[in-house]
């Protein structure tokens, strides 16, 4: 008689987990059905390579430094990064590097600093030197 | 033995949380065809079986949620509406004879249903529509979905409530004049 009431309360607890399982299962669908990319990051900037413009060129990520081989000698590469800041309030980024990376396309205004408003891009550029590999970070 | 009210409520369940699901997706491809919303497809993203859809920006998010969550409130209203007709017009205690006589002519007395089956029914799908309303509420409050879509949502289920509250009302008199 106990074992028989106790198979009752667990096949009625299981009906009612089921039940809500149920009711539950749309509502968990619709909220992970869609998302958008990037949004959930706390990363304070999103880099995005673009090196497949310039045949040769190597871009990997160590840590916190960046680093770029160059496959050639050219005289500048222009927008070989773009930085975006993804949070939903103005930053500024600094480029510590020595060499010439820069913000922007102008050859003519090397911008080291830059203060991007909320979900903006930046294009990253670089003047080349004799250096084939270049470190920086994004401070 | 289980329950029979929890296992009427599970067998009444299926239909509507598949069609709202069905909604969903509907709602989805609908924003994303006709605005031409850019995305990526991730199958199996949700419990491995369903898909989602990543937007590459919020406005697009924001654009497929508002009507992807439309389109669940109107199945679920649809249904509400449907199971709220059958409860007034063609429910077995208080159908109209003109009308019973004619669903008979018609072959359509199966249309005719006992208030067991229309009040399992009727909670399901009410439990759905509020439901779909929170999820709405909420929605809102995160700026997702548009406040007049909430508002009008809230009037749409707290009728619906009442609408279900005076069949109830009626069936209660029905059972105390017996």
């Amino acid at each position: 008689m106990k074992k028989r009431h106790i198979f009752y309360t667990l096949a009625n607890f299981s009906a009612f987990l089921l039940l809500t399982a149920l009711i539950a299962a749309p509502f968990y669908f619709a909220k992970k059905s869609t998302s958008v990319a990037g949004v959930k990051t706390e990363a304070a900037y999103l880099v995005i390579s673009q090196i497949e413009k310039f045949p040769g060129m190597g871009f990997t990520q160590k840590d916190e430094t960046y680093s770029l081989s160059l496959p050639g000698t050219a005289d500048a590469y222009v927008g070989i990064l773009i930085l975006t800041n993804p949070s939903k309030e103005a930053k500024t980024y600094r480029l510590g590097s020595e060499n010439n990376i820069f913000f922007g396309e102008n050859l003519e205004d090397k911008l080291k600093s830059v203060t991007l408003p909320a979900g903006t891009s930046i294009p990253i550029s670089l003047l080349s030197n004799r250096n084939r590999e270049i470190e920086f970070k994004i401070l | 033995m289980v329950s029979k009210t929890l296992t009427k409520l599970i067998d009444e369940g299926v239909v509507p949380a598949i069609l709202l699901i069905l909604a969903k997706m509907g709602g989805l491809l609908f924003a994303v065809f006709f605005f031409h919303l850019s995305f990526t497809l991730k199958v199996g993203g949700v419990l491995k079986i369903l898909p989602t859809l990543d937007f590459v920006n919020t406005q697009g998010y924001i654009t497929a949620e508002n009507y992807s969550n439309l389109a669940m409130f109107l199945t679920s209203s649809l249904g509400t509406t449907f199971v709220l007709i059958r409860a007034h017009f063609f429910h077995e205690s208080h159908i109209h004879p003109q009308v019973q006589s004619k669903l008979h002519k018609l072959n359509l007395q199966n249309i005719i249903q006992p208030t067991y089956h229309l009040y399992h029914q009727a909670a399901i799908w009410l439990l759905f529509l509020w439901l779909t309303t929170a999820y709405l509420i909420v929605s809102a409050f995160l700026k997702i979905t548009y406040v007049q879509i909430t508002v009008i949502a809230f009037i749409v289920s707290a009728n619906f409530s009442w609408l279900f509250a005076i069949d109830v009302e009626k069936e209660i008199e029905i059972s105390q004049q017996k």
